[in-house]
């Protein structure tokens, strides 16, 4: 480097002053936070902000495909559907009519299913007469649908980002509303898991299928992320896509999802963020109206199933008309494992930007990759998990050439000490990355709810940077011997066919 | 400094709901029908400080104490459809290139390690309709963020190894454009509706090739001034101060002036096109149809919005309902009346649905489409599309980043600043026959395009039950090749087996001085093959008049030996001198030409590779013209000798492209071997085929045939 560069460096680090807004800041936003848990065991974490009169509302539900029993996996992503078919009084001409019309369907498709699934083939004239029939039940339950209005109540009052997300872990359900219209949302929210109605079940289920032709069959990284989690977890549920296998998606009936919904939609199973314009006496006042009639129920049993050490290197490598892709996992501790912020301070470390390792190495310095890095975290965060490395090789580069590429920068991680200049960038990123993330009314009241239930406290948004602060180069280095070795991986590629 | 400051803190009153003003405090839980809402809050919209710097940037300001963060975002004139032909995809390299390859003063190395060091980011870029940078720091680190952006927008040096970095992305995203049909539907269908517009380009691996770092340098050069860009500044910060850093920072940039290329508007098509795209490994076809969009400040703008909104645009739309909720044929379903700040958008509806239901699904969007046209929205549509786009309202200004990115924009792209208020205004005032109006004039029931993306054996009913079927092919045009250098070796080799080819042709090939010859041409044209009758006469060796006879008259051009010159039936005129410089090249690379001047010093030519033609082993031959830099790679029979293929690279619809003759049926014409038959292909299409019916040498051309005509 010449010296006129050096000079132009000594002058920019000039321009860089000591960090000012740190533990004060987070502090003052963490006394703003009131949390309260009603009777039922429902909790709610409130941050009043009043820059605008806007709220963000965030519901997270503690169930995820994880909770699917074998048979039927992808239950956990139909209901978060279900949950927008409305109620007993939201979605519907008639109720009265309807109830029973949605029974006799339920009794059609029973029979219907008993039929396809008949030993040894079923019978055709039977299953004609039988498809004929569920189709009048189905028209005849229809009839009495107001399609989409738990939607369009939401839109027409000025709600957006309505959505809602289904991962292994949990469902979350999320819009935000203009302030005046606070009351709407407890209104619908509640009924929406009191009283729901899962009426359109079987044409749901068919757009469900859709979505995994669309998300999984009909695309090469789809139909790999699939197959690599099928081998990296042998017992773990994490093992299955969310969105479940096609013939369980077929079979599942509308007394499965009752079932699960009783199960699991349970008060204490949810915690819910309100964020923006509310003060939160009101938001406990309305909490109390709206979700305390809610009934208590208690708690779903914890998942017994945990995923035996790996004792062995298990690869899968799909031959697609796509361009390569390199994945590899290993498996690591959860959430709650002591060591979770080294992983995050690895994964930094790793993959944060163009000063990352895998970006300087694999992209910049041997053009090998488009694309490299690795996160903590995959598919999900409450159980022991995958850090996952991705390579997408260049141009007329080899997924080989990318794993040797990544090994040899876990390599680095095991046998240098990361420098203090290096961990150092790592927690400024970390704490300007919390800080930024504030700034939203909406990902700050998802991050509050993740922290409350999967770190067990709302406060662990707050202090995992004090543990990001603790984490030394030695704890690195263990963290790397421990977890990257060549037993406890799994690769996955796509290699070309033509 | 000329500085403008507004004071004029105007309060915008929010209200839309004029619902019961008191709030009624209730103790029992509502039905959400009888809920009461008390009004919506007043809230102030902060005016941010606006000022322009003596060189002619301008500069918003606006303070947001709530974090302690300070962002920028800058707009700067330029974009991707500034591009020259042939270099698709330069712009957004120079934006990205910008950033990596440094500046005068720092390495991009330096760049990101100062900026990582510290969590902060800033990035540079290049779209389609502008460029622009984006800065975000805490606010410690506000002197670094600003002289970076400062240096970067500025100072760039486009590294020569950054620029190998950049190429190696954009050859890799070209090959990996094609595995997921999501991105080959909505990449085609944009495609087809800009057509050959810049707003319709796609790179290619020649146009990768194209681009040099000097293109780099000029592109960044002719349209990053200040007088071109446009800044705005917010966060935890004091105005006064920052006013000053800008000035300091960016005062010093100067102004020059910059003539922004007119570029070709993008037209609404001519006629229904319904298109097939072929992807066999999917069990989903993917429906893209629609046609051109509108401007944003179209008058029928938030009419169409609102159309929008209750046809395909939300969860209660029409679309969603009938196709999704109702036939439950598709996860995805949408429609999107696209708008652009100062070109059409696209306006696309589509989805995707399994393979057996594609028609099925395709014809439920039509039927939909065609009936909000005819028959319009309902009453309750509208009321919904308004409600929601009024009471959401107060979105548009929830945080100030969104207050002062919006009026930076706004002045842009030259909209009036109180452009949102306006269209808020005509939400308010729209009724089903505004609605319907502007539906009526805009959307259009027979101009569609229609694209479908899938498995033809899999679907319910062929796509060509609709009409006839333009199949699109996708397969990634080749890299052109990359031709190697001369040696003393290939030099002699090469002569040698120009001096064979030229025995081969005949006892009289060495004394040909004219030739004349006559046949028929079929050439591929964009509406399709157009046949002609051609004739030639060639004096060698700078002389010819090709005269094409079509069955909209007769076209002669003409090379006189220094310029050009062609006869329409309205008249003579002047080639255009690139058409000529053209038409000299293949001139000079003519085999009768070449082969009269193997020891030239105006030619250069070599051997370079062995090959095959249609299985029969060839040479390959580089034959370069050094005055007017044309190049042609010969591939001659290693049996007969004879010129069998000859390769050119041109300018084709993927930039530049090789482009293959293939010559066949050699005869015997008084001593010389002719091929009376040539195939001109390009991108693997068959684009020309000419068949001679005679040829003659040495009938006495003269030079006063050639000469261009009195009018």
């Amino acid at each position: 480097m010449n010296k006129r560069g050096w000079l132009a460096i000594a002058i920019l680090i000039l321009l860089i002053p000591l960090a000012a807004w740190s533990q004060d800041g987070f502090r003052d936003i963490q006394k703003q936070v009131t949390e309260f848990t009603l009777k039922n065991g429902l909790t709610f974490i409130v941050l009043p902000r009043h820059e605008a009169p806007v709220i963000s509302f965030h519901t997270y539900v503690d169930v995820g495909s994880v909770n699917e029993d074998r048979g039927i996996t992808g239950l956990a992503h139909i209901f978060e559907h279900l949950a927008f078919k409305g109620t007993t009084t939201i979605g519907t001409k008639d109720y009265r009519k309807e109830k029973p019309a949605l029974e006799a369907l339920d009794k059609s498709w029973n029979a219907l299913r008993a039929e396809e699934i008949r030993l040894p083939h079923p019978d055709s004239a039977r299953l004609a007469e039988l498809t004929k029939d569920f189709n009048a039940k189905q028209d005849a339950a229809s009839a009495l649908v107001e399609n989409n209005q738990f939607g369009q109540i939401v839109e027409q009052n000025g709600g957006v980002g309505l959505n809602a997300m289904t991962n292994s872990d949990a469902t979350q359900y999320f819009y935000s509303l203009p302030s005046n219209k606070a009351e709407l949302w407890f209104s619908l929210e509640s009924s929406r898991f009191l009283d729901p109605v899962f009426r359109d079940f079987y044409k749901e289920k068919n757009v469900v299928m859709e979505e995994r032709r669309m998300g999984v069959e009909s695309s090469p990284t789809g139909k790999l992320l699939e197959e690599f989690l099928s081998v990296a977890f042998k017992a773990h549920p994490y093992r299955d896509e969310v969105v479940g296998h096609m013939s369980d998606l077929k079979a599942i009936s509308r007394d499965d999802a009752i079932a699960f919904f009783k199960k699991y939609y349970v008060p204490s199973n949810m915690v819910i963020a309100i964020v923006g314009d509310i003060e939160p006496a009101e938001a406990k006042r309305l909490s109390e109206i709206y979700f305390g009639r809610l009934p208590a129920r208690p708690k779903p049993e914890p998942l017994r199933t945990v995923e035996p050490p790996q004792i062995g290197e298990r690869r899968v490598t799909l031959h697609e008309q796509s361009q390569r892709w390199l994945l590899v996992g290993y498996k690591k501790g959860g959430a709650l494992s002591p060591d979770d912020p080294v992983y995050d301070v690895i994964s930094d470390l790793m993959s944060s930007g163009r000063t990352s390792r895998l970006y300087k190495s694999l992209v910049r310095d041997k053009k090998i990759a488009i694309q490299a890095a690795g996160f903590s975290g995959f598919p999900g965060q409450k159980y022991p998990n995958l850090f996952l490395f991705y390579a997408l090789p260049s141009q007329g580069h080899t997924n080989e050439e990318c794993l040797t590429a990544i090994n040899d920068e876990i390599n680095r991680l095991k046998t240098e000490p990361v420098s203090a200049e290096e961990l150092n960038g790592v927690k400024a990123r970390a704490r300007a990355g919390l800080i930024r993330a504030l700034s939203s009314n909406s990902g700050l009241a998802m991050q509050l709810t993740y922290a409350a239930v999967v770190m067990g406290d709302w406060h662990q948004l707050f202090t995992s940077l004090d543990k990001i602060n603790a984490v030394t180069a030695a704890d690195i280095q263990r963290v790397a011997d421990e977890v990257f070795v060549d037993n406890n991986r799994t690769i996955g590629t796509i290699e070309p066919v033509n | 400094m000329r500085t403008f400051r507004a004071t004029l803190s105007a309060v915008l009153v929010l209200a839309f709901v004029a619902a019961a003003a008191a709030q009624t405090r209730g103790t029992t839980p509502q039905d959400y029908r009888k809920l009461k809402y008390p009004a919506l809050r007043e809230i102030q919209i902060p005016e941010p400080t606006r000022f322009e710097l003596p060189n002619g940037m301008i500069v918003y300001l606006l303070e947001d104490h709530t974090f302690p963060v300070v962002n920028a975002s800058v707009l700067v004139r330029t974009g991707s459809r500034y591009e020259p032909t042939g270099k698709v995809g330069l712009a957004s390299m120079t934006g990205q290139v910008m950033r990596t390859g440094g500046t005068t003063m720092h390495s991009g190395e330096e760049i990101d390690s100062l900026l990582g060091a510290v969590g902060a980011s800033v990035e540079t870029y290049i779209g389609t309709a502008n460029g622009g940078g984006r800065m975000n720091v805490l606010k410690e680190n506000v002197d670094l963020g600003l002289t970076l952006l400062s240096d970067i927008l500025r100072n760039p040096v486009f590294r020569e190894d950054k620029i190998d970095l950049a190429k190696v992305q954009a050859r890799s995203a070209i090959s990996r454009r094609n595995d997921e049909i999501s991105g080959i539907s909505s990449r085609e269908f944009a495609r087809l509706i800009y057509g050959p517009t810049p707003y319709g380009r796609q790179q290619e691996y020649a146009d990768v090739e194209n681009i040099t770092r000097q293109d780099l340098i000029d592109f960044h050069h002719e349209f990053f001034v200040p007088n071109g860009t446009m800044m705005a500044i917010w966060g935890d910060m004091s105005i006064p101060e920052m006013e000053k850093k800008v000035q300091d920072i960016f005062g010093s940039w100067e102004k020059r002036d910059v003539r922004l290329p007119v570029v070709a508007k993008p037209r609404m098509a001519r006629q229904q096109t319904i298109n097939f795209i072929k992807k066999d490994d999917v069990n989903q076809a993917y429906i893209a149809v629609g046609h051109l969009g509108g401007l944003l400040n179209d008058a029928e703008s938030a009419d169409l919005n609102l159309a929008d909104q209750a046809f395909g645009g939300a969860f209660a739309s029409r679309l969603f309902k009938k196709v999704r909720s109702e036939q439950g044929l598709a996860y995805a379903v949408y429609s999107s009346w696209g708008e652009s700040w100062d070109y059409p958008g696209v306006f696309r509806m589509g989805g995707s649905t399994k393979s057996g239901s594609m028609m099925k699904m395709l014809k439920s969007i039509l039927a939909e489409y065609r009936d909000v046209i005819a028959n319009g929205i309902t009453d309750q549509e509208l009321k919904f599309a308004k409600d929601s786009y009024l009471n959401s309202f107060v979105f548009q200004y929830d945080t100030k980043g969104k207050v002062i990115s919006q009026l930076l924009t706004l002045e842009f792209f030259g909209y009036p600043k109180d452009y949102i208020r306006t269209q808020q205004q005509k939400v308010q005032q729209a009724t089903r026959k505004s609605v319907d109006d502007a539906v009526k004039a805009r959307w259009n029931p027979d101009l569609l395009t229609i694209l479908v993306v899938g498995k033809e054996s899999d679907f319910d009913t062929p796509l060509s039950e609709l009409g006839p079927v333009n199949t699109i092919d996708i397969t990634i045009p080749a890299p052109p090749e990359k031709i190697p250098e001369p040696t003393a070796a290939t030099v002699a080799r090469g002569k040698d087996l120009l001096r064979k080819a030229l025995a081969a042709l005949g006892p009289n090939a060495p004394s040909v001085k004219d030739m004349s010859a006559e046949g028929s041409m079929k050439a591929a044209g964009p509406m399709g093959e157009v046949a002609m009758k051609v004739k030639f006469d060639v004096l060698y060796p700078d002389k010819v008049s090709r005269v094409m006879t079509t069955p909209m008259g007769e076209l002669t051009m003409t090379l006189d030996g220094k310029s050009g010159w062609m006869k329409l039936p309205m008249g003579v005129r002047d080639l255009p001198p690139s058409q000529v410089e053209e038409m000299y090249k293949s001139l000079f690379l003519d085999p009768m030409v070449v082969l009269s001047h193997i020891d030239s010093p105006d030619y250069t030519i070599y051997y370079y590779k062995d090959d095959k033609v249609n299985d029969r082993p060839v040479s390959g031959v580089i034959v370069k013209h050094g005055p007017t830099g044309a190049l042609t790679r010969w591939f001659l029979d290693n049996e007969t000798m004879m010129l069998l293929k000859a390769v050119t690279r041109a300018q084709g619809e993927a930039g530049l492209q090789d482009q293959e003759e293939l010559y066949d049926d050699y005869r015997d014409v008084g001593g010389v071997k002719v091929a009376f038959k040539t195939r001109q292909f390009m991108d693997g299409k068959q684009q020309m085929e000419l068949e001679l019916s005679g040829a003659k040498f040495n009938t006495g051309l003269t030079d006063a045939q050639f000469k261009k005509p009195a009018q």
